[in-house]
């Protein structure tokens, strides 16, 4: 399932379209002058509708990864909302399935997570997610249109793709799709490495056998297990983090990995090539949701409108490198950022790109084949 | 040194000893390369030390890594010493029981005791951080200490207590004055045993952190994971340095007290 | 303790007792309860009942498989923290006491960096192209690639590394305490050095060597850190599975399972190694 992509240009939040979008989302009028100020960049941030004027303080807990926050988002928060601030605990495991039990398990401990649309699908399915007032985050609307309908619980921060990275230099024959490197295995036996992800490898296993990234067709899924373990021998290890950095270092020569990692390891060694494959890549989709019962739901609702300021989100995209969702940011982030092939692609490449879904009852079959890759 | 005696096991020795640092080494020669992505050296630099010293979360790691260790050593502590008088004049049968429960202990793959504490403290809703990572520790840190200290105490000859509680001490007084002093090198031993296996810890830590401030091992982790720079090398380094000064500084001051704990009792020398 | 009271005597077992009654046997019976429920993938929710559908999942030779690969390591990682760290226990104990506690801290001091980064230095160490290949190759030891690395060879070198002080320190502590009076004794009768060592020395030090290999080859069953680093996520092993199901795919009941399993592996052995010992000629 991939959707159209529609290009939008930076747009300046006009006193219309937002009048406009609060008429959509059916809130009271008094509220939309609130809105107004709020967009117009006052730091006053009074609640919708009759609620008290005072801003919300407290501390939300947020569950995300170590670094993946802007460098002084948070600083900078702390300053404009006094009292408000928010205290990040870290996701060390990078699997998706690992938070919504975790965050089920103990409720009250967290207060908001990073979590790509599985781990939020999973969540709704498991009743921990917390639906936010929309009318307390203007700022929503910077977001491109196709980010935010993919995640609708939260707000979308950031994406990225599973593509292909490899070494010019020391790999001649150039590769275009994932049926080359199955079919250079052999040649470069050892030298080759994918990340221990189970959506990833399995996704990508599907492409490359021209089936969905979603699947949940036995058959199919059966086959992508089959080409997994044909590889598997040639493979010098699954890894999930400083993919790029072995290629850069050339421990390695093909990687499957992520844009963003290749894109900053096109830094240290300009002859690491990026591929979108020939037959499709994965994607993931990520952002910010609030757990269910939060205390702090007004403070993370504060939070994530701040988040979305241009600004601050470009220190969120400078700091991480990480292919961004938002383009009225655009101007404040690093040209090696925007204009990086391997993070900004154009439409017609984008539609190419399969986002991992939530798979329901499947999730259990694709945990019994990473399950089975892993061990043989 | 008895080299000549003993130059088959010293040879063993010298190799596993340079096994031990080799690790270290590279971490050393790592954390002074200037090249951020430790391809090749690229040039002395103490760019990461600066970098490692001013992390915020870094040092808090430290503090609670710091703040875990000496606070399960102390508890662990205390539950091996009692255990292991306990263990001295208990029925064989008792005794079995006792053992049974330590050596279980001992073998369970950590993971096992962190979800099942994780799985407890939820069910009763007791708050996860630091009181429950030390409640964690212990668990298993008071198990290698018991060991230790029951074969230190099965050293003690009992004939100088009995003489001791003849001569009219109670048992308190015996306590500190002869049984402390005799166990003394396993508590020592037990002790820095513990501190260390705290102090690495990554599992339990994991598990029982919470949204709490997170130990060392974990914040690492959560950095290696983010991105790799020669800066965990320096921090690997630094850390190293700060636990040898600290135990260094420890180790001087008990042998010290012990010595002059001993001269001011008159007691005689006890086997160390 | 004869002028302390039974009730004094029993009030120090009372910390310990405690302690683990809470913190460590309620715990497990919670784990053991959870091996018997199921849950739902979809909505988290557990069903507590006392099903058997779990103990049947580990059945697929998918698991078992890993408990046996799991079994062999660590096997294999005990036996060379064994041949390893005699020697070097050995070598300490005949010391004198100042050198020993020298020798006693150069052996733990390593462990006071972190484990973490220790292992990816030894990820250096042990790489195709590292120093290790270097060192072996100048010695004329080893030709060609060394192929330690995201292996299981490579996961049982970090294994003996990271275990080896659990060797050592019990291993020495037996053996530091024999007499050498009993030694003398030996060479005065007429025994040479070997005959010493293996009549004498080594008998005095078994139970230090059991107290090293049980608490060195059994919790490396359940190693899961080192397997992931040094064996590049190919390696599945049983510490991996287990942590696996309650932290990626959160599948308590069924971790539960395994390690409730696990533990009644390991209780076997150790049933075994008892009667073994109790057979064995003293």
């Amino acid at each position: 399932m991939t959707d159209q992509y529609r290009p939008s240009p930076a747009r300046t939040l006009r006193r219309r379209d937002l009048l406009t979008r609060a008429a959509q989302m059916g809130v009271a009028l008094p509220a939309m002058s609130a809105l107004v100020a709020a967009c117009g960049g006052s730091s006053g941030s009074s609640s919708s509708g009759g609620g008290s004027s005072a801003p919300p303080t407290g501390t939300a807990v947020l569950l995300n990864y170590d670094g993946w926050m802007g460098k002084d988002t948070i600083a900078e928060f702390k300053a404009k909302y006094p009292g408000a601030d928010i205290k990040q605990a870290s996701l060390s495991s990078i699997s998706s399935g690992s938070i919504v039990p975790a965050i089920k398990a103990n409720l009250s401990t967290y207060d908001a997570a990073l979590g790509d649309v599985a781990a939020v699908g999973q969540g709704m399915a498991a009743g921990i997610i917390e639906p936010l007032d929309w009318s307390k985050i203007p700022n929503i609307a910077n977001v491109d249109d196709k980010f935010r309908k993919g995640y609708p619980q939260g707000i979308p921060t950031d994406y990225g793709k599973t593509g292909i990275g490899y070494r010019a230099d020391l790999v001649p024959e150039g590769i275009t799709s994932w049926a080359d490197v199955w079919n250079l295995a052999e040649k470069y036996s050892n030298k080759i490495v994918f990340t221990d992800l189970d959506r990833d490898c399995i996704g990508s296993a599907l492409k490359y056998k021209g089936f969905s990234a979603n699947t949940t067709d036995d058959g199919e899924l059966q086959q992508a297990l089959q080409a997994l373990l044909d590889i598997k021998p040639h493979l010098q290890a699954l890894k999930s983090y400083n993919i790029g950095a072995g290629l850069a270092k050339g421990s390695y020569v093909i990687a499957m990995d992520w844009d963003y990692d290749i894109a900053l390891a096109q830094a240290e060694n300009s002859n690491i090539k990026w591929v979108l494959p020939s037959e499709g890549a994965t994607a993931y989709l990520e952002g910010f949701f609030a757990v269910k019962d939060t205390p702090q739901l007004g403070v993370l609702e504060e939070f994530f409108n701040f988040f979305l300021e241009p600004r601050q989100y470009a220190d969120f995209v400078n700091t991480t490198g990480t292919a961004f969702v938002s383009n009225t940011a655009t101007p404040y982030i690093k040209k090696s950022i925007s204009g990086n092939p391997a993070l900004i692609v154009d439409p017609a490449t984008l539609a190419n790109v399969e986002f991992e879904n939530y798979l329901g009852e499947a999730t259990a079959t694709y945990n019994k084949i990473w399950d089975q890759f892993k061990s043989a | 040194m008895r080299l000549r005696r003993h130059w088959f096991s010293g040879l063993i020795a010298l190799a596993v000893i340079v096994f031990l640092w080799a690790p270290l080494v590279i971490v050393a020669i790592n954390s002074v390369n200037s090249d951020t992505l430790l391809v090749s050296w690229k040039g002395f630099t103490t760019h990461w030390y600066s970098q490692a010293a001013h992390n915020g979360t870094v040092q808090s790691g430290v503090k609670q890594t710091m703040t875990i260790a000496l606070g399960s050593t102390a508890i662990s502590l205390v539950l091996a010493v009692t255990g292991a008088l306990w263990w001295r004049r208990a029925s064989p049968r008792a005794r079995r029981t006792f053992d049974g429960l330590t050596y279980l202990r001992i073998m369970l793959p950590e993971v096992v005791f962190a979800v099942a504490l994780f799985l407890l403290f939820s069910k009763i809703q007791f708050p996860l951080g630091t009181t429950a990572v030390v409640i964690g520790h212990v668990v298993w840190n008071s198990a290698y200490a018991t060991l230790i200290i029951q074969a230190r105490v099965a050293t003690l000859d009992p004939a100088l207590e009995d003489a001791a509680s003849d001569l009219g001490a109670n048992p308190w007084r015996v306590f500190r004055r002869v049984t402390l002093p005799g166990l003394l090198p396993g508590i020592v031993a037990a002790g820095l045993l513990a501190f260390t296996f705290s102090f690495d810890d990554v599992v339990t830590s994991y598990f029982l952190t919470g949204a709490g401030t997170a130990p060392l091992p974990v914040v690492l982790l959560s950095m290696i994971r983010f991105r790799i720079t020669p800066e965990i090398n320096a921090i690997g380094m630094l850390v190293m340095l700060f636990t040898v000064s600290m135990f260094a500084i420890g180790f001087i001051a008990v042998t010290q007290m012990g010595r002059g704990a001993r001269k001011a009792l008159a007691l005689p020398e006890v086997r160390q | 303790m004869r002028y302390a009271g039974r009730a004094l005597r029993s009030v120090l077992a009372l910390p310990t007792l405690a302690w683990m009654v809470l913190f460590f046997l309620v715990p497990l019976g919670l784990i053991v309860v959870y091996s018997f429920a199921t849950i739902s993938l979809v909505t988290y929710d557990i069903s507590y009942g006392w099903t058997v559908s779990n103990y049947r999942q580990i059945h697929d030779p998918l698991y078992f498989d890993t408990l046996t690969r799991s079994i062999f390591l660590s096997l294999t990682a005990t036996i060379g923290c064994l041949l390893l760290g005699f020697p070097l226990a050995y070598f300490i104990s005949r010391q004198p006491a100042r050198w020993q506690r020298l020798l006693l801290v150069l052996v733990i001091v390593p462990f006071w960096s972190s484990f973490i980064v220790r292992t990816y230095a030894m990820v250096n160490l042990i790489d195709n192209g590292g120093p290790l290949e270097d060192v072996l190759h100048t010695l004329h030891v080893w030709s060609g690639p060394l192929n330690i690395l995201y292996r299981p060879k490579g996961i049982a070198l970090g294994i003996v590394y990271s275990y080896l002080p659990l060797m050592v320190l019990p291993i020495y502590v037996s053996l530091e305490r024999i007499d050498y009076a009993l030694i003398d004794a030996a060479g005065d009768l007429g025994a040479n050095s070997r005959r010493t060592f293996r009549r004498v020395t080594l008998p005095l030090a078994m139970p230090g060597v059991a107290v090293g290999c049980i608490i060195v080859g059994i919790p490396a069953l359940g190693e899961y850190v080192i397997p992931e680093i040094l064996g590049g996520g190919k390696t599945l092993m049983l510490g991996n599975v287990i942590t696996d199901q309650f932290l990626s795919v959160g599948d308590y009941p069924f971790g539960s399972a395994i390690a409730v399993a696990l533990m009644a592996v390991m209780a076997a052995a150790l049933v075994l190694a008892r009667v073994v010992q109790r057979r064995a000629p003293v």
